[in-house]
């Protein structure tokens, strides 16, 4: 639903309420479609569908027409407490995701009947005016207008962990992808308008939700083998119980033919399999919650100990999802950061400069971390903003990739701090060719490690109460990473250990990738796929490739889905995290889809099976043990009540052939043992 | 292995009692005790006695299945329920001795495994 763009930009001053209130009554709220949430009376229906509670309920259904309502009481007695247990724990899940998406309500400042007002974004229509600054979060699709440019973080979107330039538009008959703006995303530096030109489902965001109402899930390999049980064990009774019926009717007539057929088949339908397994599988689901791992649908937890394979992300599952200084370049000289106490000097001196080169209040992660930075040297950055004065400052410009700021210093002097793009800054200092060729290697090798890199420059001694982009003189250079979590390291380790194979997934690039799987220990193929060598595969060379890749980059949102339904194909247990938007559609064809609960969107926990409350790869690995846990239980469990079923079996069918009495009666033993197997 | 020597325990005992003794009742007491005892004592001898100790649930369901297998057993009208019959000190022996070597035997063959 592309809205026009005005002709003259600069000239427009958004909708009046009048405007807004029509635009409203064509293309509705700007939220999600709002997915029918099920009533009690359906999800009450789909815990009973599940084949082992069908099996009890027929075998209930059996017994009270055969006259047993002792059997028939005891079988409805076990039959309410699995289903009411298994209602409350997913209600209760549901709830506890729908609260996550709650916290997500926002404002944002709109222009109507050319005032700044503050408006839920539900309401934003088509043709609105809103103004971003750092720190908002993009409300609707749109067009950049009236702004020198703005540094969005699309992580949500497409997985990238660095920050985008956005450039305001300039041909409006023209629109580029520079100057869009997708909803969801945040704006890190900068600030500008955006004239809306699609709300709701009619966004970026907004389509991939749709997308996957589209999606078919397959039953998870732990409803494919209960499937497979029932019908055998389903097959199996019926066979023996009617050969016995059989036999009796030749040996003593029919009455206690058909009378012991049916008692044979009732003893040997194994109807304490669905107690022992809902009440395993809440345990577990309990368990998980417990650790961190809200779990939305129960047979996800069975599942996940059969995983075989973690697709991951990067940004935020494997790392911190925020920046450190790794290191700087200062006068020559490169300067290691993780000990603060070597060269402490020399990194007052440099944070300092970069301080005052950088935005006051911080929201781009760079100058969140400069500023923490500063505080773990023993800087009182208050204090210190304090001590100076703005005399002026340019905001980032997406042409030149620099911020400026004019400072009046403690001591009466006027300097202007620069920071931006190391070629930019480079670009415009004054240095000799020795001091430019150093700086130059410095920063290639600090790219080539997959860090980020930003220059930074003053202009000391500054005539006037204006910023002048020119005559900078170099000060240094400041390296930071996205470093891995705590515990990710062991937790990756663990996978490999156990025969999980980990695939990381990022939109990041190579060099980044790369370092971080060295960080962590992924084992990993050194040659690392992009999203562009993924293009135009058949689906035999997306089996080959997914078999011998470990590492893949710059991936499209499509090419997870891909990844994924490619490692299915080849019989594998897929495990896939997820937090943008992107996600969403490989984590509901994932066999276990990971949402991430504090930086997921809305649509990723929808589509999720399970949702992280702290956005840790550890917890997914904790969550897989329990899994594997459960599934180990479900099997002993299993093999006891078969073992206790075989000589049931047999006791059965003996007396038959030896010509004796039955041994099994209505009310045998067999409710008495299985009494202690459940 | 474990369902397969259960059957082999009691249909044993069964078909025991069913010939020599000539006894429906008795031989199905003893093919329906030996099944309980069987099964109580396989779920104990397959775990690492350490586990057993330390799981109190288990314990105490053993005990309650055991302590109801006497009952039944023992009294009239709940033996009557059941089909079942009385039996005698060394019938009683059978019944429980002969399950629990034979489990102990199968506990040690699978926590070997």
């Amino acid at each position: 639903m592309p809205h026009t763009l005005p002709t003259n930009p600069s000239a427009y001053h958004g909708l009046s309420e009048k405007e807004a209130l029509s635009q409203q009554t064509i293309y509705g709220l700007n939220q999600r479609p709002v997915t029918k949430q099920k009533t009690w009376v359906h999800r009450f229906f789909g815990i009973m569908a599940e084949p082992m509670m069908l099996l009890l309920l027929a075998t209930a259904i059996v017994y009270f027409f055969i006259g047993d309502k002792l059997e028939t009481i005891i079988l409805l007695g076990s039959i309410i407490p699995i289903a009411l247990m298994e209602f409350f724990q997913e209600t209760k899940t549901d709830e506890a995701v729908r609260a996550l998406d709650k916290m997500l309500v926002q404002f944002c400042s709109v222009y109507r009947d050319g005032v700044v007002k503050k408006l839920e974004i539900k309401y934003l229509v088509p043709g609105d005016l809103v103004y971003l600054t750092a720190g908002d979060k993009v409300p609707a699709d749109g067009c950049l207008i009236n702004s020198p440019g703005l540094m969005i973080d699309e992580s949500m979107l497409t997985g990238e962990s660095i920050a985008v330039i956005k450039s305001p538009l300039e041909k409006p008959e023209n629109p580029i992808d520079e100057n869009k703006l997708w909803q969801g995303t945040n704006v890190v530096q900068g600030e500008g308008q955006l004239f809306v030109t699609a709300t709701g489902a009619h966004t970026t965001y907004g389509k991939l939700g749709g997308l996957l109402e589209k999606i078919i899930k397959t039953r998870t390999p732990l409803q494919l083998k209960i499937q497979r049980l029932v019908r055998g064990v389903a097959i199996a009774a019926v066979s023996i119980a009617f050969f016995v019926g059989l036999i009796l009717t030749w040996q003593q007539g029919w009455a206690a033919g058909l009378l012991g057929g049916l008692t044979l088949a009732m003893s040997l339908i194994p109807e304490e399999f669905p107690v022992v397994f809902s009440v395993f599988l809440i345990m577990g689901v309990w368990r998980m919650t417990k650790q961190n791992a809200l779990v939305r649908e129960m047979a996800m937890v069975e599942t996940l100990g059969s995983a075989t394979i973690i697709c991951t992300d990067k940004t935020g599952t494997l790392t911190e999802g925020s920046m450190a200084i790794k290191s700087i370049y200062y006068k020559d000289k490169l300067i290691d950061c993780t000990d603060i106490t070597k060269h402490k000097t020399e990194l007052i001196n440099f944070i300092k400069t970069t301080l005052l080169s950088l935005e006051q209040v911080a929201i781009d992660p760079i100058e969140i971390e400069a500023q923490s930075f500063a505080h773990r040297l023993g800087i009182d950055t208050e204090k210190f903003y304090r001590e100076h004065t703005l005399i002026d400052d340019l905001p980032f410009d997406a042409k030149t990739k620099m911020v400026h700021h004019l400072w009046k210093n403690i001591n009466g002097t006027t300097t202007q701090y620069t920071a931006g793009a190391p070629e930019f800054i480079l670009n415009q200092s004054k240095m000799n060719t020795k001091e430019r060729a150093l700086a130059t290697a410095e920063y290639e090798k600090m790219a080539e490690q997959g860090l980020r890199v930003i220059g930074v420059a003053e202009r000391p001694d500054h005539r006037g109460d204006k910023v002048i982009v020119a005559d900078f003189k170099f000060v240094g250079l400041l390296a930071m990473s996205d470093p891995p979590r705590a515990g990710v390291k062991e937790a990756v380790a663990t996978c490999q250990e156990a025969g999980i194979r980990v695939i990381m997934i990022t939109g990041d690039n190579k060099l980044t990738a790369h370092s971080i799987a060295e960080a962590i220990g992924l084992k990993h193929n050194e040659e690392i796929l992009t999203g562009a060598d993924l293009t135009n595969l058949s689906p035999a060379a997306w089996q080959e490739t997914v078999k011998r890749h470990d590492i893949f980059t710059r991936v499209q949102p499509e090419q997870k889905y891909q990844i994924v339904e490619a490692l299915q194909a080849l019989g594998e247990v897929v495990a896939m995290t997820g937090d943008g938007v992107n996600d969403a559609p490989a984590l509901k064809k994932a066999s276990i889809g990971i949402a991430m609960g504090q930086k997921g969107t809305e649509v990723a926990r929808a589509a999720a099976g399970i949702v992280l409350t702290d956005d840790n790869f550890s917890t997914i690995v904790n969550a897989v043990r329990e899994g594997r846990r459960i599934y180990e239980n479900l099997r002993q469990a299993f093999v006891f009540l078969f073992s206790f079923h075989l000589p049931i079996v047999g006791l059965a069918i003996l007396p038959l052939i030896f010509k004796q009495p039955l041994i099994i009666q209505k009310v045998g033993g067999e409710l008495f043992c299985k009494a202690q197997l459940s | 292995m474990q369902g397969t020597t259960i059957l082999i325990v009691s249909a044993a005992l069964y078909l025991h009692f069913a010939y020599q003794h000539n006894a429906t009742e008795l031989a199905r007491t003893m093919a329906f005790g030996s099944l309980v005892v069987s099964q109580t004592f396989l779920i104990l001898f397959t775990r690492e006695w350490e586990q057993v100790k330390s799981n109190h649930l288990l314990l105490s369901i053993s005990t309650i299945t055991l302590l109801a297998l006497t009952l039944i057993i023992s009294l009239s009208p709940l033996r009557q329920v059941f089909h079942l019959t009385t039996l005698n000190w060394q019938q009683i022996g059978g019944m429980v001795l002969i399950p629990i070597a034979t489990m102990f035997v199968i506990g040690k063959i699978v926590n070997r495994k």
